[in-house]
């Protein structure tokens, strides 16, 4: 049975299209003051978006572009149109902090302006493997702005040296398969997973398409983007190292059990006992496991952050498919790079750590089911209320298992390493869906 | 404890009565099985044909079938169900609700006195007209019933005056009552069928004390000191809202049966304290309650035509019992009731977090289970409807009140507390 080919060139290029390495970019929240504006900013705008036609022709810059519910509404979307959005996305990521687990620090109350303000209505994002490429098309995107839409806050983002993320490990590694993308899935990335779990209007894993924002010009070869602001606590995670480890190789080795792979990318299920920067370095190699020989997690702990994030063939506790909680990742990082040195409660306020862009056709589901499910609880992996090491919302008294050796090593006092400080749920449209929003004004577009 | 080495464990599945049923082949069974579901809707002949080579080696393997737990009701292993629907008095529902929703829907306090019961749910039917009191609880069905009487009689006067004909609790013809109101489920499945109560109570402490012992000697600065439970002073202002509720229930039972006025005034000592306490229950997602990771899910549907007979066909191949529960992995128990002359289906499980995450997990793993079930039922849209969410929060009842007996124990957790017990007992037996 073969899959239904993919419409490339009406899906945005982010979605199928790797960041580039290294990478630069920006992300741009904006505000649509006047429906009419808006619309004329999306014409404009539309010849410069890039479609997935060429998606492993990463070496320019592109533009990714997102829509808020409330951008949709100031866009001028009919009301039936708007009701055929999924109630997640309607209400927004803040009003969803409850499903989300997003409560304490992580709590919208607390968030970075101008998130969770419903003011946010356009993210544009723009990647590219170069300062200059990234600034040209930047400048060409803000040169369609226009009088009736105005910019609420931009930020640049890049990679570290040795493209590594806020707290020192490589990262990007093992992405989900699409089935039909034309992309050669990765040894050790599984089967390819049907593309209507990623892109709206195909068939998902269920055998059936997802339910689809109408009219269908609007929904088909759309996406969801849940996008997420983490602030990283460089001196907790340091600090907690420290505590732990009397030496530097007991520091480096605690710091892999969190994450299951040693800072190089190297998985500890294929280097168990020290780094392998080689093998962390290598896409054909680094990814290539799984867990029939370690079911207990001596080698990758069960509670370690790419265990939970992508159990594989681990027994779980629930009847789970986990081909249908995979997500895309767009990780990009902003700030200073990682100090191992750095110690001090001013570093964990440093702003510092990444923006996520979640992609999936069911985006709000699979961000609220992590969130309860895989990094805020332990009982799927059997693993009571421990929860995970590197993104999870730590509560007093909260520990890391580490299964060994005679006996399981369990560490007590772990921290909340990453802080949210922002998230927002945007729509990334079809280039025909971008169209079709831009001429909502009936012929305005002729008139003077 | 001898009851926790592993063979005794796997025993004690096993022979959870074959029961003296003769063997019955299981090629008569499906042939039966397709004959039922002749005149089943195309979803369901299909899921039928579906599952057919699971259901074979799950009817060949004969599951230990649900047996009687006593006079009424269905028990699997050392768990029994209890379910009844009373009529209720006029104006009972609006007293026992209230009565509920005073103590936050949460009856902790008097019903861990029982040490019996596992769950134990209040959902008012038919626009208020009838109560059903759904539990599952161990052991003999008659002795169950005595505790109450000898225990919280009280408790129980103030809740059942609101039922329609009711006796009084110790009254000789309560039972007789009961029984007459019992519908004995004819799908009965538990996550756990040889743990009690008192025995899931005792893996709990072993638990706490496997992992105190290993943080002793295992990790680097040891155990952190244990936090003394913090104990809150009530302030005044709580106090007087504890009054309030009380003068609101006085006024509430005015117009109930004397029995009913006489417990409520017997009662009120204890009940202060426990409306002070009252933690209550939250929300299970979309609908339904939850007690700590523990929630109830309770719907009743109409059967589509036919469809009685075809469910009940096939719960009595599967001998009531159902194997599939344990793949789910967060069902602590599930029934199958037949209600008013076979129109009706009421579904009642204990399940761990919220359904809602999963559904997706369902519609990919088991979604021929699900329409073999659920096309009996007047409406099934299908697993893989967009609208079978909706579907199902509308047929969904939540209780007034709801009651888990160990609130933080997951169906997984459940399961490792078992493994750890008979670590210990092994440990226990090599060093002894």
């Amino acid at each position: 049975m073969s899959a239904p080919a993919i419409e490339l060139r009406e899906i945005q290029a982010t979605v199928l299209r790797q960041r580039p390495a290294p990478y630069f970019g920006t992300h741009v929240l904006l505000r649509i003051g006047e429906a009419r504006e808006g619309r004329a900013f999306l014409r404009r705008l539309l010849p410069h978006v890039d479609s997935a036609a060429s998606w492993w022709n990463a070496a320019n810059a592109w533009l990714a572009v997102g829509i808020s519910y409330a951008g949709l509404e100031a866009l001028g979307v009919p009301e039936a149109s708007l009701q055929s959005f999924p109630e997640a996305f309607r209400v927004g990521m803040a009003a969803r902090s409850r499903q989300l687990g997003d409560e304490g620090v992580n709590h919208p109350d607390t968030w970075d302006s101008p998130f969770g303000s419903g003011q946010v209505h356009i993210g544009a994002s723009v990647f590219s493997d170069s300062e200059a490429r990234r600034n040209r098309v930047l400048a060409m995107a803000r040169e369609q702005l226009g009088p009736g839409v105005s910019v609420l806050a931009m930020q640049d983002f890049g990679a570290q040296p040795g493209d590594l993320n806020p707290l020192g490990y490589k990262d990007g590694i093992d992405q989900p398969a699409i089935e039909g993308s034309g992309v050669e899935p990765l040894p050790g990335q599984g089967r390819a997973i049907k593309a209507g779990e990623f892109i709206l209007g195909y068939p998902g894993e269920g055998g059936v398409p997802l339910p689809m924002p109408q009219p269908d010009v609007l929904g088909r070869n759309g996406t969801y983007v849940g996008f997420r602001k983490y602030q990283s606590r460089v001196g907790a995670f340091n600090r907690f190292l420290q505590a732990h480890g009397s030496t530097e190789e007991e520091r480096e080795w605690l710091a892999a059990k969190l994450v299951g792979r040693w800072r190089s990318g190297a998985p500890l299920t294929l280097a168990p006992d020290a780094d392998d920067p080689a093998l962390g370095a290598n896409a054909h190699r680094n990814n290539d496991f799984d867990y029939a020989h370690d079911p207990r997690g001596r080698q990758a702990p069960l509670g370690c952050h790419i265990r939970r994030m992508n159990p594989r063939d681990t027994h779980l506790t629930r009847l789970t498919d986990v081909n249908i909680h995979r997500l895309i990742r767009r990780g990009t990082t902003y700030g200073p790079p990682y100090d191992p040195n750095a110690l001090s409660e001013e570093a964990d306020v440093v702003p510092r750590g990444a923006y996520f862009l979640f992609i999936s056709a069911k985006a709000m589901a699979t961000i609220e089911f992590l969130q309860q499910e895989w990094i805020n609880d332990g009982n799927f992996m059997g693993l009571g209320g421990e929860r995970d090491p590197i993104i999870g919302l730590q509560e007093n008294g909260a520990t890391f298992t580490i299964p060994s050796e005679p006996l399981r090593r369990r560490v007590h006092g772990i921290d909340t390493f990453n802080v949210l400080r922002g998230g927002e749920y945007f729509f990334m449209p079809s280039l025909s869906a971008l169209r079709w929003l831009g001429g909502l004004g009936g012929g305005e577009e002729d008139r003077p | 404890m001898s009851t926790m080495t592993g063979s005794e464990d796997t025993g004690a599945r096993k022979q959870a009565k074959r029961g003296s049923a003769p063997p019955v082949d299981p090629q008569v069974k499906i042939k039966e099985l397709h004959e039922l579901f002749a005149d089943a809707p195309d979803l369901g002949k299909k899921a039928l044909d579906n599952v057919l080579r699971e259901l074979t080696s799950q009817v060949a393997e004969l599951p230990p079938p649900i047996e009687s737990a006593g006079r009424v009701g269905a028990r699997l292993g050392k768990i029994s169900e209890l379910t009844i629907v009373v009529p209720l008095a006029v104006g009972g529902a609006k007293r026992l609700r209230s009565f509920l929703r005073l103590l936050g829907g949460n009856l902790s306090p008097g019903a861990s006195k029982v040490g019996t019961l596992h769950d134990m749910r209040f959902v008012f039917l038919d626009n208020d007209t009838k109560l059903l009191f759904a539990t599952s609880f161990d052991g003999d069905w008659d002795t169950y019933i005595d505790d109450f009487v000898t225990k919280i009689p009280d408790y129980l006067d103030i809740i059942d005056s609101a039922w329609d004909g009711w006796p009084g609790i110790r009254s000789p013809g309560a039972k007789d009552y009961l029984v007459k109101h019992q519908i004995t489920a004819e799908g009965w499945f538990v996550a756990h069928p040889d743990l009690t109560v008192a025995e899931t109570d005792r893996l709990v402490r072993l638990g706490k004390a496997v992992d105190e012992f290993l943080d002793t000697i295992g990790d680097e600065g040891g155990a952190p000191e244990a936090q003394p439970a913090e104990k809150k002073p009530t302030t005044p202002e709580q106090a007087r809202i504890v009054e309030q509720k009380i003068q609101k229930l006085r006024q509430l039972y005015s117009d109930a049966p004397e029995m009913g006025r006489a417990a409520l005034e017997k009662g009120l000592p204890n009940l202060t304290r426990e409306i002070a306490a009252a933690a209550g229950t939250q929300s299970a997602g979309r609908i339904g309650a939850r007690q700590g990771k523990v929630s109830e899910l309770t719907a009743v549907a109409p059967f589509a035509p036919g469809g009685a007979k075809r469910l009940r066909g096939l719960l009595q191949a599967l001998e009531g019992n159902f194997r599939g529960g344990d793949a789910v992995g967060t069902l602590h128990d599930m029934r199958f009731v037949f209600l008013d002359n076979d129109s009706k289906l009421l579904f009642a499980t204990a399940y761990d977090g919220e359904w809602d995450a999963y559904i997706d997990d369902f519609v990919t793993k088991i979604p021929d289970a699900l329409d073999l079930l659920f096309c009996n039922i007047e409406g099934w849209p299908g697993i893989h409807s967009p609208t079978v969410k909706d579907w199902l929060v509308a047929h969904q009842i939540p209780a007034d009140a709801w009651y888990v007996s160990s609130p933080k124990l997951t169906v997984a957790e459940t399961r490792r507390l078992e493994h750890v017990g008979q670590a210990v007992e092994q440990f226990l037996d090599r060093i002894g």
